[in-house]
């Protein structure tokens, strides 16, 4: 259908209205919506933003001569030049901890490990509550002290290497389970049982861990008023630290660049 | 027993306000996740005027080992001194792929990253761990270079390529033999007289390092047994 100049010129402010709305609702539906702090309480919010490397520029293109026509193509095909989604980063471990001592949330009046997840050891490697442990690069966040069940036919030893250098090791029957208690750190689990299988444990005793992914951003709610470390921890690239205050009834935000740009450079 | 939960309260629907700058971090060396490996210099002490002995070992697993090599090195007491450093390690990246991909260097040596693609593909190489240091984008036909100062574990990452990954071991001084898998002894030769902690460092670790108090006098082999257990 064919509309007059005039007409179309009419409605043209109607429209831009409609598509300004549209992207108002669009913005409301993407950005997190937090609840305000409680007066005895603080918060901290940490969002992740992947930055790519300064100077890295989209893969070249070549021309492939087909039979009747040709057509052009990326030079990096193949999944060993998969590039980093620096947008899209997943895995990253958010752990928030108290700088002195004493505990982040009240205690639950409560407490069963039996009821929370459990770490797997099956013919898959490990798996946490459906989600693999695969070797690179997802970690698992975890607590001090949880619970490994061994599904597989045989016992299995696991290694625990802890970030000091420290090592662990637990037999566990087939089909048993054992309880793991570990110091705050980063641990890594391995074992003999499954070739490759590995799993990464972050532990905090004073803190809460999260998994997150790069352009989210998570809420650490009714934090006792103190001061914090935060450690972000995302597959193959430098660990962020952030120290914070957080005060009763306020909202502290912290935004972790995950990139290697703050990397010293090194000359050619 | 202590569980930490979290409770994420639902809020009312309203336009997110964010106020003020969020802070934006700093990074800070992973020092956490690796071994930095503390070498002294002696200035007086010369590799190359010293009289030399031998090492021979022999290696023990209380289990099952990884299919994977254990470094036995040396460190000296009082300083590794001064010692001359192999040539340069060339690591290929073709196919984005590190090759070596894993390599043990002495403290001071080089590699070089040569960019040999077939293709017009650029690759980055940085470092973290025991050295944190980004050599930068360099296209086909280029080539990057580091010197190695600091021992230690060092992981090899390409910043474009999610898959291009590798692994560096760098041994405090030239006292080191790589032991791999099938092996269960080992020798070091052109060893300096002097007391010494033999160390061992595992690609996979499946036992404790050990830390073994070892005497070299010149023109003798010292036999050494090395227990690894868990």
């Amino acid at each position: 259908m064919d509309w007059p100049p005039g007409r179309a010129a009419m409605h043209l402010p109607a429209f831009a209205a409609v598509l300004l709305l549209l992207t108002i609702a669009h913005g409301c539906a993407t950005t997190p919506v937090f609840p305000d702090p409680r007066p005895d309480s603080g918060q901290i919010v940490v969002s992740l933003e992947g930055v790519p490397r300064e100077g890295v520029t989209g893969p070249k293109r070549e021309t492939i001569q087909a039979d009747y026509s040709s057509y052009s193509e990326s030079v990096e095909r193949g999944k060993a030049f998969e590039r980093v989604r620096y947008d899209a980063l997943e895995d990253v471990i958010v752990m928030v901890a108290r700088r002195d001592a004493g505990a982040v949330y009240p205690v639950p009046s409560s407490v069963d490990s039996r009821s929370g997840p459990e770490l797997m050891l099956s013919s898959r490697g490990f798996v946490v509550d459906g989600d693999p442990c695969v070797q690179h690069p997802h970690e698992w966040c975890g607590l001090l002290q949880f619970n490994v069940r061994n599904w597989l036919h045989e016992p299995a030893e696991l290694y625990i290497e802890g970030d000091r250098g420290e090592l662990r090791t637990v037999s566990i029957a087939p089909g048993e389970r054992a309880e793991l208690m570990l110091p705050s750190g980063v641990h890594v689990i391995t074992t003999d049982a499954i070739d490759g299988a590995t799993c990464k444990v972050f532990a905090t005793d004073q803190g809460a861990v999260r998994e997150m992914r790069a352009g989210r951003a998570e809420l650490f709610n009714l934090l006792r008023p103190g001061e914090y470390e935060i450690s972000v921890y995302a597959p193959r690239l430098p660990v962020v630290h952030q120290g914070v205050t957080v005060e009763a009834g306020k909202r502290t935000e912290f935004t972790a660049e995950l990139t290697v740009n703050h990397l010293p450079k090194a000359g050619r | 027993m202590r569980w930490i939960v979290a409770i994420s309260l639902v809020g009312t629907l309203t336009a997110g306000l964010w106020l003020g700058v969020p802070a934006r971090g700093q990074h800070v060396p992973a020092l956490g996740y690796t071994r930095v490996i503390e070498a002294q210099r002696s200035a007086d002490f010369k590799w190359e005027d010293a009289k030399k002995g031998t090492v021979k070992g022999s290696l023990a697993f209380s289990a099952r080992r990884a299919q994977a090599p254990i470094v036995v090195f040396m460190q000296r007491e009082g300083g590794d001194g001064k010692f001359s450093v192999p040539p340069a390690l060339k690591v290929s990246q073709v196919g984005a792929r590190f090759n070596p991909n894993f390599a043990v260097l002495v403290r001071g040596q080089k590699a070089r990253f040569l960019n040999d693609e077939k293709k017009e593909i650029a690759h980055n190489v940085y470092f973290l761990g025991a050295v944190e240091v980004d050599l930068g984008i360099f296209d086909k036909g280029e080539e990057a270079e580091h010197e190695f100062a600091a021992a230690g574990e060092v992981s090899v990452h390409c910043s474009i390529h999610k898959n291009m990954d590798g692994k560096f071991f760098i041994a405090p001084s030239p006292a080191y033999a790589r032991v791999e898998a099938a092996a269960e002894s080992f020798e070091i030769k052109d060893v300096p007289a002097g007391k010494y902690k033999l160390k061992t460092w595992q690609r996979q670790k499946r036992f404790k390092d050990v830390e073994i108090d070892v005497t070299i006098e010149a023109g003798k082999e010292a036999d050494v047994a090395v227990n690894m257990t868990r």
